[in-house]
């Protein structure tokens, strides 16, 4: 029986034997030091999260506080990267846009994987007609142009960040089902896994000791590239209008509202873009990284 | 011999110079105006029917004529229209318009006074749900007394002129016959009496106007085409302006006009404003309901000149007055609120509000307009130096039309309005449980105040009726303004000719381009 | 094969009823509804009702949706509450726009991503190499509206090349409609080439790597062009897969786009229904939406055929 699943995988990875998890670990930290992209990307990261962490300490002025006799003001020992038409400091709001910016890229993500993985899961395991019921229903929310969703969330519940993650969320939900899936239906077939079967290891068991951590480059992988996806996905909604809301400084936002006058002031454009354009970068290139030490790894 | 011919020569070269100096300026007939409007086409009713919001109303306006209409602003002076004059008889009971004969509609019928008399019938007739309905409850009867002679009967002396002049085109009138003959297709085949008939109408993209050789003022319009091109993101349309791409943007966003003042080729115009930028109190919601906190949040404790600086970059002042400063009858009334946030703390604590038991509510606003929600974050600033906790609420336009004309449930809106000409126009809102009465306000003195305007043939009392009341609803609190919402509009300069109306109107009919 | 496609045909229509029924009872939900936006100012309850029954609002949600999916059966899409234009004829007029800037855009992006992520892989860790990867890197990490934005300011403002705004049918004016499409295309086009152009180096890396060891023993130059065709063929299966996840992606996603250059495609004529509340034009957008994704990955899988003969089409296979 030829299995045409493969194709439907994250490109460039493809379940494997399951090795001793703990040498894996050790393994891929030691490549992934080699990759200088990578550790690079990791690096950025790291600052950044520690920005969002430390914002309120770093931050020179509270990033909402108007300082109406300095509008558009350029740059001064005051204002290091000058302030916006509301007469806000732009590094402040800058800093703490970080917060917004990862808040929403980390926490769609970890609503995507659990819910996303243990559907795959239970999709692939049991296959059939709950199989085929899940599979359909993520159709549907594949179906569904993100941006409708997100109109609607924002509208019917309260307004805010929590619900672009929420709707963010539920949108990747289906590309982790059906990775996970994916990688359950190959292993499903291998033999050890027939053999424990027949020596009558619980489902549960097998699913969660043998099964899923084959599953978990593609899913890493995947992972750290959605983050940046979610990041301008955010940033895209904030100029439409349907994302944070203010005065909650956020990339997006500011960079939507600055857009207008880029002609008179470009840096305060440029900035939040930048911003973004960095964030989502180290991500890339984190992911990246990973991908290049995880793949050639499972493919002996 | 030879001087004589020389000056002869001289005197031709200087007539020639002369007339072609003069010709610059005289119109020339011809040409394709291309305008930038910022939403959607919804019905072209003439006001019979749901309202059509601005977008549309601007292109309708030069489809169709009223009896009346209003001369520019600042003055919106009554003047005739398709009526060429008319009688005011019995203090305002009757009202009997002449007019012009052998006017033709669009589609060839006549417009007589039969004609008017079914425009004023449908906007009466409450089958027909037309949304200015309200304005004209005071019509007894309408008779077409013969041909060109129209008469109609209030139910006790008022006015009747202003709204038929200024409030939205007033009663457009409209061919009977476009009805018949369209069945429920007629709010997209519009036929009217107007300088232009509609040509195209593709929705979403654009809609074409093209010029009535029968209109009934002779010479006008000039133009041949007016195309209006469907262009929502203002940057682009801003570019589009800049670059000749479009000769007209009709609407410019506040934070876009530095950019205009300084490109080469572009006119920008505005006036003194008409609509204001709100920040509405909702009486229905406990504190609201005590003048003690209206006064300290909406009063004392707004810093509009701030919001004016800041939000509008200067281009407007604040506003306590319930009419902006370009109203005709407009007051100003800033001094009974000076910005004191010591005051506003003061009232608070005299309700029981303070630092460790703060008054708190939530900002209500829709989403697409950046100004609003600059706004919004200045006041949000502004109530915590009173120790008021102010939450912002960003929502959709329509969810926030449902909370606001349906629902009445908000405690604060910050919102733009619908530019004015008078009171009156506004009055809807005055009357407790009327659909419009978005507040909540419910005020006999006020009421009376409306019916004494409604009344009042003389305009010196209608002013002071005017006065009267924007006295009232501030010295209350009833209706919460900020500072005034300045309108811009901008085109390329060898557009001529072009009148200003803020939003109130948007008139083709003299336009010409001078390329 | 053919059963195969009208298997699939017909695994698309609970899909699709789940969509719109989804998608219907959410609009439901949502505060506000059409006669909110018709009633404007003047609003008063008596007239909204009456309103509303007039469009058939006020009966039970199952019947609207039963009447909508009755009349759909019938050929008929409905009328806008707010236009009374046929639903369909708007949706002929959009769909083709936002077709053609999908299309365009996967050209220019196949266009870029074809040859870089080839040169790329051919000659891997050289200059060739990082400098195809940092750019494309680049290229995926840019919020396209920003791109957008800043593309027509240097195209369209300061140096005037192209025009920034409108759109002229195809038909009309071949010339002038590519040239109004030319920076939206670009703008969509260029971070979908970014990712491309990463998917195919990654492919074909991996191909590569496979088939030269086994044909290290090749008989000299020709065997390389041998090994690119083949690898290339290899490489195109993930990549199609990826376009077509995307096409779904792209439908929404165009919006900001299409409000950028005003470009009259069928994501502005979404968002515009949805916030309109036009019930029966945001059905029809969303299951024209759908059914394009849907289609479109038909469409993927049956090229999978085309390229790579060894992949079957098998009963139970999803």
């Amino acid at each position: 029986m030829r299995q045409t699943l493969a194709v439907r995988t994250a490109p460039g990875v493809a379940p494997a034997i399951k090795t001793s998890r703990q040498s894996l670990f050790v393994i891929t930290l030691r490549q992934l030091v080699r990759k200088r992209t990578a550790l690079f990307g990791l690096g950025l990261i790291i600052l950044l999260v520690l920005t969002a962490i430390l914002a309120d300490v770093i931050a020179p002025h509270d990033p909402i506080e108007t300082f109406v006799d300095s509008l558009m003001a350029p740059p001064s020992a005051q204002f290091p990267l000058g302030t916006d038409m509301l007469g806000r400091d732009v590094l402040s709001r800058l800093i703490h846009g970080t917060r917004v910016s990862l808040y929403v890229g980390v926490f769609s993500l970890v609503l995507a994987i659990f819910v996303g993985i243990p559907l795959g899961v239970v999709s692939g395991y049991y296959g059939g007609v709950i199989d085929n019921c899940i599979m359909r229903v993520m159709d549907v929310i594949l179906a569904f142009p993100i941006f409708l969703l997100a109109i609607v969330i924002m509208v019917i519940l309260e307004p805010n960040i929590l619900n672009v993650v929420i709707a963010l969320g539920i949108v990747r939900i289906p590309i982790y089902a059906r990775l996970v899936r994916g990688s359950v239906l190959a292993t499903k077939e291998l033999q050890y896994i027939e053999a424990a079967q027949a020596l009558a290891v619980p489902d549960v068991r097998l699913l969660f000791r043998h099964i899923l951590p084959n599953c978990m480059a593609p899913i890493i992988v995947t992972s750290t590239l959605s983050v940046g996806t979610s990041i301008i996905v955010e940033a895209s909604l904030s100029f439409l209008g349907l994302g944070t809301q203010p005065p909650t400084p956020s990339w997006g936002w500011d960079l939507k509202s600055n857009l207008l006058l880029v002609e008179i002031n470009p840096w305060i454009t440029l900035f939040p873009g930048l911003a973004i354009f960095f964030t989502v970068l180290a991500f890339n290139l984190f992911g990246d990284g990973l991908r290049d030490v995880l793949d050639p790894r499972l493919k002996d | 011999m030879q001087r004589r011919q020389w000056c002869f020569g001289f005197l031709v070269l200087a007539l020639l110079l002369g007339s072609s100096a003069w010709g610059a300026d005289t119109p020339k007939p011809g040409g394709t105006i291309r305008l930038a409007i910022p939403g959607d086409m919804t019905f072209f009713n003439g006001n019979q029917g749901p309202a059509p919001g601005y977008n549309t109303f601007w292109v309708w306006n030069n489809i169709f004529n009223g009896l009346v209409t209003a001369s520019p602003p600042p003055e919106f002076n009554v003047i005739p229209e398709l009526a060429k004059s008319w009688d005011i008889l019995e203090d305002g009971k009757i009202y009997v318009f002449h007019l012009v004969e052998g006017v033709k509609f669009h589609d060839g019928t006549d417009f007589d006074a039969e004609a008017a008399k079914w425009n004023f019938e449908r906007i009466l007739d409450p089958e027909v749900k037309s949304w200015v309905r309200v304005y004209y409850e005071d019509i007894d009867k309408v008779e077409a007394v013969d041909k060109y002679t129209l008469r109609i009967t209030m139910k006790k002396p008022s006015v009747l002129l202003p709204a038929l002049a200024g409030y939205f085109n007033g009663i457009p009138m409209l061919s009977p016959k476009s009805i018949e003959n369209h069945g429920k297709d007629w709010v997209r085949k519009p036929s009217g009496t107007g300088p232009f008939k509609l040509k195209t109408l593709i929705p979403g993209d654009r809609v074409v106007l093209e010029k009535n050789p029968d209109y009934f003022k002779k010479g006008l319009p000039l133009l041949d085409v007016a195309e209006f091109r469907i262009m929502k993101d203002p940057q682009t349309t801003m570019t589009a302006l800049r670059t000749g791409e479009i000769d007209l943007m009709m609407r410019v966003p506040v934070k876009l006009v530095p950019i205009l003042e300084r490109s080469k080729n572009v006119r920008l115009v505005t006036g003194p404003e008409l609509a204001p930028a709100v920040a509405l109190i909702n009486l229905r919601i406990k504190p609201f309901d005590d003048v003690r906190a209206r006064r300290a949040v909406g009063g004392y404790g707004l810093d509009r000149a701030e919001i004016a600086k800041v939000a509008f970059q200067g281009r407007t002042e604040p506003l306590v007055s319930i009419l902006p400063r370009g109203v005709p009858d407009a007051i100003n009334l800033n001094e009974m609120y000076p910005y004191d946030p010591e005051k506003s703390k003061q009232l608070l604590k005299e309700m029981g509000y303070d630092k460790n038991n703060p008054l708190s509510f939530t900002i209500l606003l829709g989403n697409h307009d950046t100004t609003l929600a600059d706004i919004a974050a200045l006041i949000k600033n502004q109530m915590a130096k009173i120790d008021v906790d102010a939450k912002i609420n960003l929502m959709d336009t329509t969810a926030v039309v449902d909370r606001l004309l349906v629902k009445h449930d908000f405690e604060m809106l910050v919102s733009g309005f619908g530019s004015l000409v008078d009171i009156n126009m506004r009055s809807v809102s005055f009357f407790y449980g009327a659909q419009s009465d978005y507040m909540g306000i419910n005020d006999l003195n006020l009421q009376a105040l409306v019916y004494k305007w409604r009344e009042s043939l003389d305009q010196a009392q209608r002013r002071q009726a005017s006065a009267d009341m924007q006295r009232l609803l501030a010295d209350q609190m009833y209706w919460v303004n900020v500072s005034g919402y300045p309108f811009f509009q901008a085109y390329r300069d060898y557009v001529k000719d072009f009148v200003f109306y803020d939003q109130t109107a948007f008139l083709l009919e003299k336009v010409w381009l001078q390329k | 094969m053919r059963e195969y496609v009208l298997r699939r045909l017909l695994l698309l229509l609970p899909t699709l009823i789940g969509v719109t029924l989804v998608v219907f009872l959410m609009m439901r939900f949502i505060p506000g509804d059409p006669v909110t936006n018709m009633m404007g100012e003047m609003f008063s309850q008596e007239d909204a009702d009456r309103l509303r029954k007039e469009l058939g609002l006020d009966k039970p949600l199952l019947v609207q949706y039963g009447k909508w999916l009755g009349l759909l059966l019938r050929g008929d899409w409905g009328h806008s509450l707010f236009t009374h234009q046929p639903v369909l004829t708007d949706i002929l007029y959009r769909l083709p726009v936002s077709l053609e800037l999908l299309v365009l855009s996967t050209i220019v992006s196949l266009l870029i991503a074809l040859p870089a992520g080839t040169i790329a892989a051919v000659r891997p860790n050289t200059w060739k190499d990082y400098s195809a990867m940092v750019v494309a890197m680049a290229g995926v990490s840019i919020p396209e509206f920003f791109l957008g934005v800043m593309l027509f300011l240097l195209f369209g403002l300061v140096l005037g090349w192209l025009p920034v705004s409108g759109y002229i049918p195809l038909l009309e004016n071949p010339w002038g409609n590519l040239l109004h499409m030319a920076l939206p295309v670009i703008a969509l086009g260029l971070p979908r080439a970014a990712l491309l152009t990463r998917l195919v180096r990654a492919s074909l890396l991996e191909v590569l790597k496979m088939e030269y060891v086994t044909t290290a023993r090749a008989k000299g130059l020709g065997e390389k062009f041998v090994i690119l065709k083949h690898a290339l063929k290899n490489a195109l299966i993930p990549t199609v897969t990826v376009i077509g996840l995307q096409v779904g992606f792209l439908i929404g996603g165009a919006i900001v786009i299409e409000t950028v250059f005003a470009v009259p495609g069928i994501g502005s004529f979404g968002i515009d229904a949805i916030i309109k509340r036009d019930y029966p034009q945001v059905q029809a957008f969303v299951l024209v939406g759908a059914l394009v994704f849907v289609l479109a990955n038909l469409v993927v899988d049956l090229l999978y055929v085309v390229i790579d003969p060894r992949i079957q089409y098998n009963a139970g296979d999803r």
